[in-house]
């Protein structure tokens, strides 16, 4: 790999941070905005349901979500701010639909220390201020003046110090906020201030309340008349207001963390705790006297982060996992999002070893936790299978012309045809069709106008009634020519026999009738005559590929006139044209005996080709079908990597298919499996459904308990990992760990070994050791005691995996905390507490292993993090970045070689190569250092040079080599090394390591991309990006921000062709360079 | 602990920045002497000064009583004692023997804040020396009218490259590396100037401690003083009261009257002044009567004769957030002030007995919830905001001069007069030996008795 990187997210933020819910892009129209770390998105409330808007990145992590609605406006608008200090106002631009920015600026300080307890955003319900609470001790104030417009923000001094939330008051005559604080004795309390505005000061507010419950975490403001407050505690909710009424009840011990308004009087809350269960709290009152407090169990559902109330009843429930079913009476999940967050860890498991990996990720928390399966390319999930050898063709017909579904099968064979056709119990059964020619290959079958069925035979072209199953018409071939290649629609046949014959038959009144044939100067490899006119019937262009001078034509009908011709170049004969509408844009598609596939942009009416590209899709010849999936078109491409080709965003997307090998393919869409798929493979024809059609596909396998460690055998087919149960009894919480194992392919638990108590698993991996034949899964402990600063003991525990069953074999003490371990030279390393530590596999005499230490290295803080790369092992520290070491061994001692002495908090690391290797770190950054062992002097070879920094902006837990998508050996990119990082939002993202020149390329393209795509609000690229932590803020350096860069293909034309000329390279250049580094991921 | 916050933060339950607070604060409250880390100091005098670099937080200058200074590398030692004890000796020493030398004991040791290309010294024989750390040589000198007992350069400047200085004289000089002049001279201070501090939000504020009991503010831009503290000024009754009713809210604070936080006292407490100060409260409010002081250089002879301590303030510290200062006094106190407001905070630290004639230097953790301030043959940590002792650090055999907390290892350094550097770090209670390093630590366990008492 290299220093030159590529970043991109494969898989979006799925965590939702933030909701608000409000009349954002129209006065009658209601929206839910949602929040997703780096994202937002806008939704549409409609009586079928929530219609999204918008989705657009944020150039920053968003701090607060709010909307507001100034004086004299009819809509709201919507305040974000970043945790990086920035923010911004957007408007609806209801014309162009698209968002407006109002305002923006930075509210960062010299002076202060950033809260721990995370940024504090907050508008005054009478719309006078935005208050912020960024740092310690400071109360940040942005007025607003009499049009709405902002004015110049001024700090007060906010003596409390550990603030943990801060609300406007409803009804007061001047902004009066409510401060909800720990002071130095732990305990908590209220205070209110007023703000005064032209002091530039608080003025003592008109009411406090002091020692609350230890746990009072939240503050939710009562909106007028009642006005107030109602604390939030662990033990108690407490209403009190300026009327010194205070009303309390208690609840049952509970951690509340998100909360919806029902009404807009305020006498009505949702709140979510911590189990997920869902409450309803009521303020009774009389006039506007509160009387009590009242609370109602609604149900159970996921643990919430947000909670919006839209209407009716609807409750938008912002899940920090994946929903689970809610079995409450009085909650119904009416839709559901995937959240694929946190992702603790994650393995690549390439299971068809065909170089593309499926990611296992250990998602969710708590009750919510599961495996998910992520994979790249589109499932068929097998219906229904039947083993047949030497299947030459494949077409499915109708019973009639307008039945929308399909009723027989046509499988041809090398010396006959043989009809499949679905009974009234739903099974397929061999049928006839006496029309047909039964004895010879079909090369051509296809439902016709007037109800009947044609059949292309290497003699003849027969035309069947549907009803009667009767030859009504049959055209034969001409005398010592027999028909090589076919196609037809429902009016038209085209066909072409030996020595460049094309014939073209039209069907008029039931009868076959020749309408034009011609000869062309080479031999005819493939014909298509899809219609892609306004007329599905009929088509007014013909496509057909040539021998010998490898090219291929476009034709018009009916009189075979040449229209295009276009050469292809090379040696490799085109196998399969097929013209086609993807989205209203028409293609001629045209692929090669060799798995190469070119694209054509077709002028359906002049029959013009443009936009030429070339994709390589396999290694052997492609046979190309239409097939149709949820009412949309999409292209199959059979071959020895099958894939369908779709549009989206008017763009040719291609996407796998989890199968080996198709050698044919049509659709079969029946009443009893709709939309599936008849699919011919060597020796087997099946029956399958597809997956939507999009990129990634997620599967989740539930736990009901958290998995925290995964590793994948390939040996024993199997997964393993380390997870845990919350226990939660009346008395006491406990928590079980387990080791569980799984089959790698049903995803089937075969086995569990249940660790002792307080005993935590750590980590786990699959290896084998030096003159032992055998794999083994090896698990590092902990046991984590209350008691205990710093675990002072654990184990590494040895399996074997044995008839599916996980066996121990060895364990193995420790004097701490396991928290990585690494295969090594055939022996174990292990990173303990502060230590590096080698074991051998040692034989006993009586013939058992035992572990046996070798050396060691000390001087972490706590290594959490280990990678090893031959004699070389990195360190990822907790708080002093990444070290490498080297094993010497002559003298069987761990050494270190060097270290990056910048103060990084590590949360991942990973070897790129041999000189360079990557870390992630606690402020969301990522950075790549290398070795130096050319240096000239000592102290520069001890000194990892940091070569690469970029802000991610999010937290990475994991990083591995793997890529999500087919290698193919002979496209550019197959080349390109690639690590997969998984994060706690729930983003699987790719690095790739790129050739110096395609960096250089890409990076003018990205600064000139930044100058045609403005962020959200004006924020800026070249700032979010930069590496940010506390000591240092720098410009990114040799990472390129993959998704700016492939947004360049979302740009209008016009917009392409500036930036192209910005860059002095053609357009068609410039977007087959970028869409090669989508196929990354 | 460890292994559970990993587990937290991992699952994104734990932030990043609350994770790094935590693992930061925990570690700060375990510091002990070191096992694992010595100094070897070459100083043949007591240890007058201590500072890391702030760009790699990496080399530890330290100046003393023999006129030298050095500088160790504390990530990397030069040699392990026994497997594991890091020995870290002097990578650079000027002493008297140099050339350019100092004759008399140096006071203080600075780092150029940009880089680790250059540092400052002052000394007792009047001259502040600015040194190139790679060929160690002199490369610029001030001679100042009296002994220099304080040096500092701001940490943030980016327009200014001034080291202020302090000495027995009563002014405080600013000299400019870029001119190799003086460019300011501070008067205000009628006896010597025992400790500078350079402001860590604004680059052009520096705080001054004199003998005379007084911490001026000077605005480097301006002519005189801006502000003078005041110990006997406080907080309270800062902010004017909510005015309409306010009596209506004592019902509503009885509501448990049980209660006795510092808070709730602290509004009992202003009733009084509340009343008197009713309507005069505007022009009273200190916070906002800086504003119009800066106006006036020349401050009211009553304001200007205002003393932070009784006797020579001997140490001054910002807390790293900009918002507060730390002084300590020959009066055997410590105090922490409001910068903002210039008000005495009121936080009663508990009694202590410092050093009377010699500055002292403070450390204060990042959050900042400790302060370590030595105090005689031992240093004391304080929490800072309630005062309380948290830790005293016995283990120098003299008194202890000066104290420097490095954030960055969450390590403190010592010096003393016993010319020993001493290393506290977080203790590690659990050694990860294995067997075979088990001889090893028995060894190390002897040796560690031998410091211990």
């Amino acid at each position: 790999m290299s220093v030159w990187n590529y970043v991109v997210t494969a898989h979006k933020p799925t965590s939702v941070t933030h909701s608000c819910v409000g009349n954002f892009t129209g006065p009658n129209q209601l929206n839910l905005i949602v929040a997703k770390c780096t994202r937002i998105e806008i939704h549409l409330l409609t009586p079928q349901g929530l219609q999204p808007m918008i989705d657009v990145p944020i150039y920053g992590r968003i701090a607060t979500l709010e909307l507001f609605r100034p004086h004299n406006e009819t809509q709201d608008f919507l305040f974000i701010a970043t945790e990086r200090y920035k923010f911004c106002v957007l408007q609806w631009d209801g014309e162009k639909s698209e968002l407006l920015t109002r305002a923006m600026g930075d509210v960062s300080d010299r002076i202060g220390r950033p809260t721990d307890n995370g940024q504090i955003g907050i508008i005054d319900p009478d719309c006078r201020l935005i208050g912020l609470h960024l740092y310690d001790g400071l109360f940040k104030v942005i007025p607003f003046d009499n049009k709405g417009q902002l004015k110049e923000a001024f700090n007060i001094r906010l003596e409390e110090l550990q603030v943990l939330d801060i609300k406007f008051l409803y009804g007061c005559v001047k902004p009066t906020i409510v401060v909800l604080y720990q002071d130095n004795k732990d305990a908590r309390h209220v205070k209110t201030y007023e703000v005064a505005l032209k002091d530039k000061d608080f003025v003592e507010g008109p009411w406090s309340q002091n020692n609350l419950d230890n746990g009072a975490g939240l503050l939710i403001p009562v909106p007028a008349p009642l006005g107030g407050v109602i604390i939030i505690g662990e033990e108690t909710i407490v209403y009190c207001n300026a009327n010194s009424t205070f009303r309390a009840i208690p609840i049952k011990q509970s951690i509340i963390r998100a909360y919806g308004r029902v009404d807009p009087d305020g006498s009505r809350y949702l709140l979510g705790d911590n189990a997920g269960i869902l409450h309803l709290l009521v303020l009774t009152h009389e006039r506007e006297r509160v009387t009590g407090l009242k609370i109602e169990y609604l149900g159970e559902t996921s643990i919430a982060s947000s909670i919006s109330y839209l209407d009716n009843g609807v409750v938008y429930l912002v899940k920090l996992n994946l929903q689970a079913d809610p079995n409450g009476s009085y909650v119904e999940v009416l839709e559901r999002y995937v959240n694929l967050g946190p992702i603790v860890d994650f393995c690549v498991v390439d299971l068809d070893r065909q170089g593309q990996g499926q990611v296992v990720t250990c998602s969710g928390a708590f009750k919510d936790g599961s495996l998910r399966v992520v994979r790249n390319g589109i499932g068929i999930n097998e219906q229904a299978s039947v083993e047949l050898q030497g299947i030459k063709g494949l077409w499915s017909l109708k019973s009639s012309f307008n039945d929308p579904y399909d009723m027989y099968l046509v499988v041809s064979f090398i010396s006959e045809t043989r009809f499949l056709a679905m009974n009234m119990e739903d099974e397929l059964e061999e049928t006839e069709i006496e029309g047909f020619d039964a004895q010879t290959q079909t090369l051509f079958c296809q439902n016709a106008i007037n109800d009947l069925l044609i059949q292309v035979t290497a003699n003849s072209v027969r035309l069947v009634s549907c009803t009667s199953r009767e030859l009504v018409d049959q055209w034969n071939a001409p005398e010592g020519f027999s028909v090589n290649v076919a196609s037809a629609n429902a009016s038209q046949v085209l066909l072409a026999t030996g020595g460049g014959h094309l014939v073209y038959l039209e069907i008029k009144d039931s009868k076959l009738v020749e309408v034009k044939h011609i000869q062309l100067e080479h031999e005819i490899s493939c014909v298509d005559l899809n219609p892609i006119g306004e007329n599905p019937q009929y088509s007014s262009l013909a496509a057909v590929g040539m021998w010998t001078d490898i090219s291929v034509r476009i034709l018009s009908l009916p009189d075979l006139e040449l229209i295009r011709k276009e050469n292809l170049g090379g040696e490799i004969v085109p196998r399969s044209v097929l013209l086609c509408t993807l989205e209203g844009v028409s293609y001629l598609l045209c692929a090669l005996g060799d798995g190469h596939l070119f694209s054509f942009l077709l002028n359906a009416s002049t029959g013009e080709l443009t936009d030429r590209k070339k994709v390589s899709l396999g290694t052997q010849p492609i046979s190309l079908r239409t097939f149709s999936s949820k009412g949309t078109t999409h292209v199959f491409a059979s071959s020895d990597r099958p894939t369908v080709i779709y549009s989206s965003n008017k763009k040719l997307l291609y996407s796998n298919v989890n199968l080996k090998e198709v050698n044919h393919m049509c659709p079969f869409n029946t009443a009893a499996i709709p939309d599936s798929l008849a699919i011919a493979k060597e020796g087997e024809l099946s029956i399958g459904t597809i997956d939507d059609i999009q990129k990634l596909h997620i599967r989740t396998i539930p736990l009901n308990e958290q998995a925290r460690r995964i590793c994948h055998q390939e040996q024993s087919r199997t997964l393993a990992f380390c997870s845990f149960k919350h226990n939660q009894t009346s008395i006491e919480e406990s928590e079980t760990h387990f080791v569980r194992l799984l089959d790698h392919q049903t995803f089937e638990f075969l086995s569990i070994y249940q660790l002792d108590q307080y005993e935590h698993g750590c980590s786990i991996i699959s290896c084998s050791f030096s003159d032992d034949n055998n794999v083994y899964y090896c698990v590092g402990t902990a046991y984590v005691l209350p008691e205990e600063n710093e675990p002072s003991k654990g184990r590494i525990l040895v399996f074997a995996v044995e008839d599916g069953r996980l066996q121990l074999i060895v364990e193995k003490e420790t004097k701490g905390a396991v928290y990585s371990l690494n295969a090594f030279n055939g022996k174990l390393l292990a990173a303990i507490n502060q230590k590096i530590q080698l074991y051998k596999w040692m034989l006993r005499e009586d013939g058992s292993h035992e572990l046996q230490s070798e050396c060691g290295h000390h001087g972490h803080i706590l290594a959490l993090y280990t990678q090893t790369r031959g004699d070389f092992i990195v360190v990822g520290d907790l708080m002093k970045s990444i070290s490498l070491l080297v094993y010497k061994h002559e003298e069987s001692a761990i050494e270190e070689l060097a270290r990056d002495y910048n103060a990084n908090w590590m949360s991942a690391v990973e070897m790129l190569d041999d000189e360079i290797y990557i870390g992630a770190e606690n402020n969301y950054n990522i950075f790549t250092v290398r070795k130096n062992s050319d240096a000239a002097t000592d102290e520069e070879r001890g000194r990892l040079e940091v070569v690469g920094e970029y802000h991610l902006g999010e937290f990475v837990n994991r990083l591995r080599h793997g890529s999500l998508v087919m290698r193919l050996p002979d496209s550019e990119m197959g080349q390109i090394p690639t690590v997969i990082f998984g994060t706690i939002n729930g983003v699987i993202g790719i690095i790739a390591s790129l050739p110096h020149e395609q960096y250089v390329f890409l990076e003018k393209l990205q600064s000139t991309l930044v100058k045609f795509i403005k962020g959200v609000g004006n924020l800026s690229h070249e700032q979010w990006r930069s590496f940010h932590n506390d000591k240092k803020t720098s410009e990114a350096r040799n990472f390129l921000d993959g998704d700016l860069i492939e947004s360049f293909l979302d740009l209008s034309r016009n917009k392409m062709e500036e930036v192209a000329k910005g860059m002095g390279v053609p357009v068609e250049e410039l977007s087959k360079r970028v869409e090669e580094l989508t196929r990354l991921h | 602990m460890w292994c559970e916050a990993v587990r937290r933060r991992e699952r994104g339950e734990l932030g990043a920045r609350r994770f790094e607070t935590a693992a930061r604060a925990r570690r700060t409250a375990s510091l002990a002497l070191s096992n694992r880390k010595e100094f070897a100091t070459p100083h043949n005098g007591a240890v007058n000064s201590l500072q890391v670099d702030l760009i790699e937080r990496r080399y530890l200058l330290s100046g003393a009583s023999d006129g030298s200074a050095a500088i160790f590398d504390v990530q990397n030692a030069i040699e392990y004692e026994a497997g594991f004890i890091a020995k870290h000796r002097s990578i650079l020493l000027v002493d008297k023997q140099h050339e350019n030398g100092h004759k008399f004991a140096v006071s203080m040791a600075v780092w150029y804040p940009v880089d680790t290309g250059l540092f400052v010294t002052a000394s007792f024989d009047q001259y502040v020396k600015v040194w190139d750390t790679n060929s160690t040589q002199v490369v610029m000198d001030f001679k100042m009218p009296g002994k220099v007992y304080s040096a500092a350069m701001s940490p943030i400047a980016t327009t200014h490259m001034l080291i202020a200085t302090g000495s027995a004289d009563v002014q405080v000089r600013l000299c400019d590396i870029a001119s190799g002049a003086f460019t300011h001279t501070l008067s205000g201070h009628r006896d010597g100037i025992m400790s500078l501090e350079w402001s860590t939000s604004s680059e052009w504020i520096l705080m001054s401690g004199g003998c005379d009991g007084a911490i001026r503010f000077w605005d480097i831009r301006r002519a005189g003083c801006f502000l003078v503290l005041d110990q006997s000024r406080s907080q309270l009754g800062r902010r004017p009261p909510f005015l309409e009713g306010t009596s209506d809210k004592d019902p509503l604070n009885s509501l448990q009257p049980s209660s006795s936080s510092k808070i709730y006292s602290a509004q009992q407490r202003t009733g009084k002044s509340k009343k008197q100060s009713h309507k005069l409260h505007k022009s009273q409010i200190p916070g906002h009567g800086h504003i119009q002081q800066r106006l006036h250089p020349g401050l009211s002879s009553s304001q200007n004769r205002a003393t932070a301590h009784y006797g020579a303030v001997t140490g001054l510290r910002t807390t790293t957030d900009g918002m507060y200062l730390l002084s300590s006094g020959s009066d055997s106190r410590l105090r922490l002030w409001d910068i903002d407001s210039g008000c005495n905070t009121l936080v009663n630290f508990e009694a202590m007995r410092l050093q009377t004639s010699k500055p002292l230097q403070l450390a204060v953790t990042e959050d900042p919830s400790l302060v370590f301030i030595p105090c005689m043959a031992s240093i004391k940590a304080y929490n800072l905001w309630s005062g309380m002792t948290f830790q005293t650090f016995r283990g120098h055999y003299e008194p202890v001069n000066c104290c420097y907390y490095s954030a960055q290892e969450q390590e403190l350094y010592t010096g003393s007069n016993d010319r020993q550097i001493l290393v506290w770090s977080p203790s590690t209670p659990a050694f990860t030996e294995m067997e075979d390093d088990g001889k090893r630590q028995m060894d190390f366990v002897v040796d560690e008795d031998n410091w211990s008492d």
